[in-house]
């Protein structure tokens, strides 16, 4: 029979995605546990990226975001673009698995996000304080 | 090595495979995965000469269906996302040939939610695969090859 196979197989590659999801978000919400007070300059939200030279949609997507968060929140947010192959520290830090992967860290320092994959603007939007 | 890369070529590829790995599936054609292996393989070897770059070129840029979207970047991680495809596809037909149809079915419709996932959500796994790989150095970036 075929089409059960074909069906255990669609359910198998659905498991498969849902249990990565699952192990990323939960892995997200341990490293969010975590603060950077000592990233922040001037007590101001941070969002801080992370790429590598060589990662096309750091640049084709990410980086755009970037520039349109930038521009809408002005000097009240910091963007912090960082190379995760030349900082290896920061990125196990925050457990970046992929680029591009965004942190949004708030004005206390406590970590709001962690983004894998490309994040748009108004998804870091989001994260950040009311009051920004 | 910075060159042009049109993005939207990429794209057309991604949803190209996605549907007919899908089909594939649907219509129970293991046949069809191993054409889809053998697209990815030469596209990897020649991107010029894939056939899903051949249709974007002949037909979907003509017919005014997407228009080009040149970024300059490296085209490695792309040819290593699309090896690394043909490669699942390959074991796919394989696994189907010997008689492991669950095996071989669920690589292909992993194949084609992953190349989904990059075109919905944004999250490229040839890009995990390619930062974890780099990141323990077993691949070395353009930049630091030159």
């Amino acid at each position: 029979m075929m089409i059960p196979d074909r069906l255990l197989a669609f359910s198998l590659v659905a498991a498969v995605l849902a249990v990565s999801w699952a192990g990323l978000a939960w892995r997200s919400w341990r490293f969010r546990r975590r603060t950077a007070a000592d990233l922040l300059v001037n007590s101001r939200p941070l969002v801080l990226a992370f790429s590598t030279p060589d990662c096309v949609p750091c640049k084709t997507i990410q980086k755009p975001a970037l520039e349109e968060l930038q521009r809408r929140y002005q000097d009240r947010v910091n963007i912090r673009e960082v190379d995760a192959l030349a900082q290896p520290e920061l990125a196990g830090r925050f457990g970046i698995l992929t680029v591009p992967s965004t942190v949004v860290v708030g004005a206390t320092g406590v970590v709001l996000a962690i983004n894998h994959g490309a994040a748009d603007w108004e998804k870091l939007a989001q994260f950040l304080p009311e009051e920004v | 090595m910075a060159v042009k890369v049109d993005h939207n070529a990429i794209k057309f590829n991604q949803v190209s495979l996605t549907i007919v790995a899908v089909v594939a599936a649907l219509t129970n054609q293991p046949w069809l995965v191993a054409v889809l292996a053998l697209i990815l393989a030469a596209s990897t070897a020649r991107p010029q000469s894939g056939l899903f770059r051949v249709l974007y070129q002949r037909a979907a840029l003509p017919l005014g269906l997407v228009r080009p979207h040149l970024v300059e970047d490296d085209p490695a991680p792309h040819r290593f996302a699309q090896g690394v495809g043909a490669t699942f596809l390959g074991l796919s037909w394989i696994a189907l040939a010997a008689g492991a149809p669950v095996l071989g079915w669920a690589l292909d419709l992993l194949v084609a939610a992953l190349a989904m996932a990059n075109v919905a959500l944004n999250f490229c796994a040839g890009c995990f695969v390619y930062y974890q790989l780099r990141r323990i150095g077993w691949i070395r970036g353009a930049a630091q090859a030159e």
